[in-house]
C-alpha cells in the first residue's frame, strides 16, 4: 500500500476514534447537563423549601397562610358567639333567614367595627378591630399562650392542632429536604463520577490519540526518512553519475525548452552560455551553429513528439550528429569545436514527453580523422608520384634531372652576379622555371609540374608588379630554392628506385635458391654426421629446370642427399687412408640430350656401391639363396626394391631401401628413367632421364 | 495468412530505367511472403495513375523525378483515407538529413539510402508485407 | 619559407648595423647555395627558429670586415679577433633576434638565443641533409658579409612548399 493510502487509513481511523470519543464525551456532558438541570430544580426546591420552612417556622407575613393562622386566630378570638355564629353562618349558608338574621346581629355588632359582606377579605381588620392583642405577625407560640392565658381551651386546641399540623409540614420539608439533600448529594456524586469518568475517559482518549499520533507520526516520519534516504542516495549517485560522465547530458521538454537539470559536463562544455530554460534553438544559435541546421533541427526535434512516426527512422536523420561550433572560450579566444549530440525520448512517470539529449565533445576525433586523411592522401600521392616516376625510362630521367639542374644552376650564378636589372633576374627565373616545368608535364610527373606551375604563377604575379623590388627578387630565389629541393627530393627517389631495381636484378643473376639449400643441407647435416661435404653445381643452374621437373628433381637430389651423407661419403680419416681428400663433393649437374630428355646427374665420390656387402644383407634377409654371387646391377636391382638397406642402424635419416624405391617410383611415374654408375670405394652417380617436352 | 494466397504488387516508381531493373531483381520470390507482380513508373503522375488503377501493397519511391517528385506524391497520397496507411518507402541518393526528416514530415514509412543493401531492402518491404496481414 | 620570416631579419639587420656602425648595408641579390658553400667565414652568429617552420638563420662575416667595423665603432684600430669584436658580433645577433621577434609574434615562430662560432670552416649544423640554404649578400664599403637562412618546409604530401 501506497505511503500515502497508508496516511490517510490513519487520519481517518483517528478521526473516527476522535468523533467517537467526542460522542462519548457529549453524552457524558449531556448526562451531566440533565444532571445540572436536575440539580439546580433540586436547587430551586430546596430554595422554595428553605423559604417555605422559614415562612412555616417564622413569621406570619401576607401570604395566605398566614391569612389562615389569622382566621384562626381570629377564630378563636372572637367572642364565641361570633365564632359560632360565624360557624353557623359557614355551615348554614344555605339558609337565608337565619343568614340574614346572623347578618343583622354582625352588623348590629359589629356595625362601628367590620363591613359586614366581605367577612374572609377583612380578616386582617378583624384582627385590628377586635383586639391589639393578636398581631398580624404573631406567631404560633404567641398565640398558644395567648389561649393559655386566657383559658380558652378551643383556641388551645386548634393552636397545638396547627402546631402539629405544622411540625409535620415541617418535618416533611425537612424530610423532603433531606431527601432532596441526599438524592442531591447522590446526583452530585453522580455527577462527580460521571465527570470523573468523563475526565478518564478524556485522559485515556487523550493518550491513546497521543501514543497513536506518535506512532503514526514516527512510522511517516521513518517512511519519510527512509524514501529521502534512498532518494538522498540516488540523487547522490546520479550526482556522481552526472558529474563524472564525460558527455553533456540535458533534456528538453515539449516545448523545447532545455530543463534545468543537466550533467556537470554540459555545464563545462557551454561554461559561459546561459542555456537553462531557453529554447534549445536559441541555444544552437548561441554556440554558433548555422541557421539552415537550426531549422532542420528543430524540425527533427518535433518529429519525437509525433507518435505516428518510428522513432527507429528518426536516429538515421539527426542532423546534428556532427556539427561545427564556434564558442567563446576561458581565455575569451573563440574557440572551434565539433560536436555530436544524440537525442532519445523518455516518457516521465507522470506520462510527460520529454527529449534526452547527449552531447560529446567530438572536435579532437574530427580533427585526428582529418588528419589520418591528410595522411592517407600524402601517402596516396607519394605512390602517384613513384608510380610516376617509375613509368620514365631512366636514360630520359636521367636527361631531365640533369636539365633542370641545369637551369637553377643557371640562374642561381645570375643571382650570384648581383645584376642590379631585378626584373631581368626575375624573369629569367621565370623562363626557367617555365622551361623544367614544360619537361615534367611532358614525361608525366604531375606532381613536380604542379607545383612548378604554382610557383611559375607567382613569379609571374610578381612581374605584372609595376617595380620590382629586392623583395620580390627575395621571392623568386626562395622559390628557386623550393624548386631545387624538391629537385633533389626526386633525384633521391630515383637513386632509391633504382637501387632496389637493381638488387632485384641480382637476386636473379645468382646461384638458385635450390642450389642453396642443397648445399646448406649437404654442409649442415653432413658436419653432424661427422663429414665434410660440400656442393659443386658448376654444370646445374636450376633456372634450366623445366617446371614440370621442378618437384621431382628437387624430391631426388634431397633423398640422395641424404643417402649420401649417411652412407656415400666417408668419414674425412677414412677418406685420407684411402688416398681422397677429407671433403667429400656432390656433384650435381644437368644435360639436354638428342633424345628429348634431360638428364640429370647426382655422384658423390664416396663409398660406392659394394655388392658384396648387399649379397650378405639379401642372404640374411632370406631375400637370395645362400652364395649367391651377385654382380652389380642385380645388387642395384636389390637396394631399390623396397625394404631393403644395409644401413647398420636404421637411422631416420637415411631410410635407404624405402627412399630409393619411392625415388624409382618417382620416376617412373614421369616416364623418366634412372642409372646409376658406381665403383665401390671410389663414387656413385645417379643418372636421371627424364622427358622434356617444351612448350609449343 | 492471406499473403499466401494472392500475389502482392510492389510499384516502382524511378525514372531511371536501370534502377527500375535494379530494384525489380533485387526480390526473389522465394522470399517469404509468396508471389509477387512488380509494377513500374517513370514519374509521380504516372505512379498515381497506376496506383488508381491498381491495389499496390508496397510502394517503392525515388525522390527526384520529372513531372511529380516523390515527396509531392508521397504528401497527395497521405491525403486520401485510402492511402494513409499504405507502406511508402523512399529509395533515393539524397543523404542529407533535411531530406530524411522532411520525408518524415510527409508521413513516409521508411527510407532507404543508395546504393541500398538488398538485404537491407528486401527485410524493410518483408517487415510491411508480412506485417500488414 | 615564406619572404615574410626572412624579411623582419632582413630590415634587423639593415638597422642594427646603421645604429652600430652608421651604415646600411646594401642588400645584393640572393641566391641558393648548398651548405658545404657556408663555412667560408671566420665568424657566425646564429639563431635558431622553432615552430611552424624550422631551421637557422646566421649571419656570417669575416675578420677583415668585423675588424674593420669594429674599429670604427671604438675609434681606435683593431686588427684582431679579440674579445671586444666577438662582443660586437653577439651584441649584433642578440639584437637582430630581438628585434626580429616582433614580426614573429603572429606567425608561430619561436626564436632561440645566439650563439657565435668561430674560426675558419666551421660548420654550422644546418636542419636536414640537403637543403638548400638561401644566401642573402650584404654589403658595406669595406666588404660584404651573409646571411644564411636554412628553414625546413612544410610538407604538404609529396611536395614540398
Amino acid at each position: 500500500m501506497g505511503l500515502r493510502a497508508k496516511f490517510i487509513l490513519l487520519l481517518i481511523l483517528l478521526n473516527g476514534l476522535i468523533l467517537v470519543f467526542c460522542l462519548a464525551f457529549y453524552l457524558n456532558i449531556n448526562r451531566g447537563n440533565i444532571i445540572r438541570h436536575e440539580i439546580s430544580i433540586i436547587d430551586a426546591v430546596k430554595t422554595a423549601l428553605l423559604e417555605e420552612k422559614i415562612a412555616v417556622r417564622g413569621m406570619f407575613i401576607f401570604p395566605v397562610s398566614s391569612q389562615v393562622a389569622i382566621m384562626e386566630n381570629a377564630e378563636r378570638n372572637l367572642d364565641q358567639n361570633i365564632a359560632d355564629l360565624l360557624t353557623i353562618t359557614y355551615l348554614t349558608n344555605l339558609s337565608p333567614i337565619i343568614d340574614n338574621s346572623i347578618r343583622d346581629i354582625i352588623t348590629e355588632r359589629y356595625a362601628s367595627r367590620m363591613a359586614a359582606s366581605e367577612l374572609y377579605n377583612v380578616t386582617d381588620r378583624i384582627i385590628v378591630g377586635v383586639g391589639s392583642t393578636i398581631r398580624a405577625t404573631a406567631n404560633l407560640e404567641m398565640i398558644n399562650q395567648y389561649a393559655i392565658i386566657n383559658n380558652n381551651a378551643m383556641l388551645r386546641e386548634r393552636t397545638q392542632e396547627f402546631s402539629d399540623l405544622l411540625f409535620d409540614i415541617e418535618r416533611n420539608i425537612e424530610n423532603a429536604l433531606a431527601n432532596f439533600d441526599l438524592q442531591y448529594q447522590t446526583i452530585a456524586d453522580e455527577r462527580v463520577t460521571i465527570e470523573r469518568n468523563a475526565i478518564i475517559t478524556f485522559i485515556i482518549f487523550f493518550l491513546t490519540i497521543t501514543l497513536l499520533s506518535i506512532t503514526a507520526g514516527w512510522l511517516i516520519a521513518r517512511s519519510i526518512i527512509n524514501v529521502t534516504h534512498s532518494l538522498d542516495r540516488a540523487s547522490k549517485e546520479i550526482d556522481v553519475v552526472f558529474k563524472n560522465i564525460h558527455e553533456g547530458i540535458f533534456h528538453l521538454d515539449e516545448s523545447l525548452k532545455i530543463g534545468s537539470l543537466c550533467s556537470k559536463h554540459f555545464e563545462d562544455l557551454f561554461r559561459n552560455i546561459d542555456f537553462k530554460n531557453i529554447y534549445f534553438k536559441e541555444f544552437l544559435r548561441d554556440i554558433g551553429v548555422s541557421a539552415k541546421d537550426i531549422l532542420v533541427t528543430d524540425d527533427y526535434l518535433n518529429l519525437f513528439f509525433d507518435d505516428k512516426i518510428n522513432p527507429s527512422l528518426l536516429s538515421q536523420a539527426n542532423p546534428l550528429d556532427k556539427v561545427h561550433i564556434s564558442i567563446i572560450g576561458e581565455n575569451k579566444k573563440v574557440q572551434e569545436k565539433y560536436l555530436s549530440f544524440i537525442f532519445s525520448m523518455f516518457t516521465s512517470s507522470s506520462n510527460e514527453k520529454a527529449i534526452l539529449g547527449t552531447v560529446k565533445d567530438i572536435t579532437e576525433e574530427v580533427l585526428y580523422a582529418e588528419a589520418l586523411k591528410e595522411e592517407e592522401e600524402k601517402s596516396r600521392e607519394k605512390m602517384e608520384h613513384l608510380v610516376q616516376i617509375m613509368n620514365i625510362e631512366p636514360p630520359i630521367m636521367e636527361e631531365f634531372l640533369e636539365d633542370s639542374q641545369d637551369e637553377i644552376d643557371y640562374i642561381n650564378n645570375l643571382l650570384k652576379s648581383n645584376r642590379p636589372d631585378y626584373r631581368r633576374v626575375v624573369n629569367e627565373i621565370y623562363l626557367a622555371i617555365h622551361s623544367v616545368k614544360g619537361n615534367a608535364q611532358l614525361l608525366g610527373l604531375k606532381n613536380i609540374s604542379n607545383l612548378l606551375n604554382r610557383i611559375e604563377t607567382n613569379i609571374k604575379d610578381l612581374l605584372e608588379t609595376r617595380e620590382i623590388k629586392w623583395e620580390n627578387v627575395l621571392e623568386s630565389t626562395i622559390q628557386l630554392g623550393t624548386t631545387q629541393e624538391n629537385l633533389d627530393d626526386l633525384k633521391t627517389r630515383v637513386k632509391e628506385l633504382m637501387t632496389y631495381q637493381s638488387k632485384f636484378k641480382n637476386l636473379q643473376e645468382k646461384t638458385g635458391l635450390f642450389e642453396r639449400t642443397l648445399n646448406k643441407i649437404l654442409v649442415t647435416e653432413g658436419i653432424k654426421e661427422g663429414k665434410i661435404l660440400n656442393l659443386d653445381c658448376a654444370n646445374f643452374n636450376s633456372k634450366n629446370v623445366p617446371k614440370e621437373h621442378r618437384k621431382i628433381v628437387k624430391d631426388i637430389f634431397m633423398q640422395m642427399a641424404r643417402n649420401t651423407i649417411h652412407h656415400g661419403i666417408e668419414k674425412p680419416d677414412e677418406r685420407e687412408k684411402r688416398g681422397k681428400l677429407p671433403q667429400g663433393t656432390v656433384h650435381i649437374s644437368l644435360k639436354k640430350d638428342t633424345a628429348g630428355n634431360i638428364i640429370y646427374s647426382f655422384k658423390d665420390d664416396g663409398n660406392g656401391i659394394d655388392a658384396e656387402k648387399i649379397a650378405k644383407m639379401a642372404q640374411k634377409k632370406g631375400l637370395a639363396k645362400a652364395g649367391t654371387v651377385m654382380d652389380l646391377s642385380e645388387a642395384v636391382k636389390l637396394i631399390f626394391n623396397m625394404g631393403f638397406s644395409t644401413a647398420e642402424e636404421d637411422s631416420v635419416l637415411a631410410g635407404r631401401g624405402i627412399g630409393l624405391n619411392l625415388i624409382r617410383e618417382k620416376i617412373s611415374s614421369a616416364n623418366g628413367k634412372i642409372k646409376i654408375r658406381t665403383e665401390k670405394g671410389k663414387y656413385c652417380e645417379y643418372i636421371i632421364f627424364l622427358p622434356y617436352k617444351p612448350a609449343e | 495468412m492471406g499473403t499466401a494466397d494472392r500475389t502482392i504488387k510492389i510499384l516502382i516508381v524511378d525514372d531511371s530505367r536501370i534502377m527500375q531493373n535494379i530494384l525489380k531483381n533485387s526480390f526473389d520470390e522465394k522470399e517469404a511472403w509468396g508471389k509477387t507482380e512488380f509494377l513500374t513508373a517513370s514519374d509521380g503522375e504516372e505512379a498515381l495513375v497506376v496506383m488508381d488503377e491498381n491495389t499496390i501493397d508496397v510502394l517503392l519511391l525515388d525522390w527526384n523525378m520529372p513531372k511529380l517528385d516523390g515527396l509531392s506524391v508521397l504528401k497527395k497520397l497521405r491525403q486520401t483515407d485510402k492511402y494513409k496507411k499504405l507502406p511508402v518507402i523512399m529509395i533515393t541518393s539524397e543523404a542529407a538529413k533535411y531530406n530524411v526528416i522532411e520525408a518524415l514530415k510527409a508521413g513516409v514509412s521508411d527510407y532507404i539510402i543508395k546504393p541500398a543493401s538488398r538485404k537491407i531492402l528486401i527485410d524493410k518491404v518483408k517487415g510491411f508485407i508480412l506485417g500488414e496481414s | 619559407m615564406k619572404k615574410e620570416y626572412i624579411m623582419p631579419f632582413v630590415e634587423a639587420t639593415q638597422n642594427v648595423f646603421q645604429d652600430f656602425f652608421g651604415v646600411t648595408p646594401e642588400l645584393d641579390t640572393p641566391y641558393i647555395v648548398k651548405k658545404e658553400e657556408t663555412s667560408n667565414w671566420d665568424i657566425s652568429g646564429i639563431i635558431g627558429i622553432a615552430g611552424e617552420s624550422k631551421g637557422v638563420i646566421v649571419l656570417s662575416i669575416n675578420e677583415q670586415l668585423v675588424t674593420a667595423l669594429t674599429s670604427r665603432l671604438v675609434g681606435r684600430k683593431i686588427t684582431t679577433l679579440d674579445d671586444d669584436v666577438i662582443d660586437t658580433i653577439g651584441e649584433i645577433t642578440n639584437i637582430i633576434a630581438g628585434n626580429s621577434k616582433k614580426g614573429f609574434e603572429e606567425y608561430r615562430l619561436k626564436i632561440s638565443l645566439p650563439s657565435i662560432i668561430r674560426g675558419r670552416e666551421h660548420t654550422v649544423f644546418w636542419p636536414k641533409q640537403d637543403i638548400p640554404i638561401l644566401s642573402i649578400p650584404f654589403s658595406v664599403p669595406e666588404g660584404k658579409f651573409m646571411l644564411f637562412v636554412g628553414l625546413e618546409k612544410k610538407i604538404t604530401g609529396d611536395i614540398l612548399t
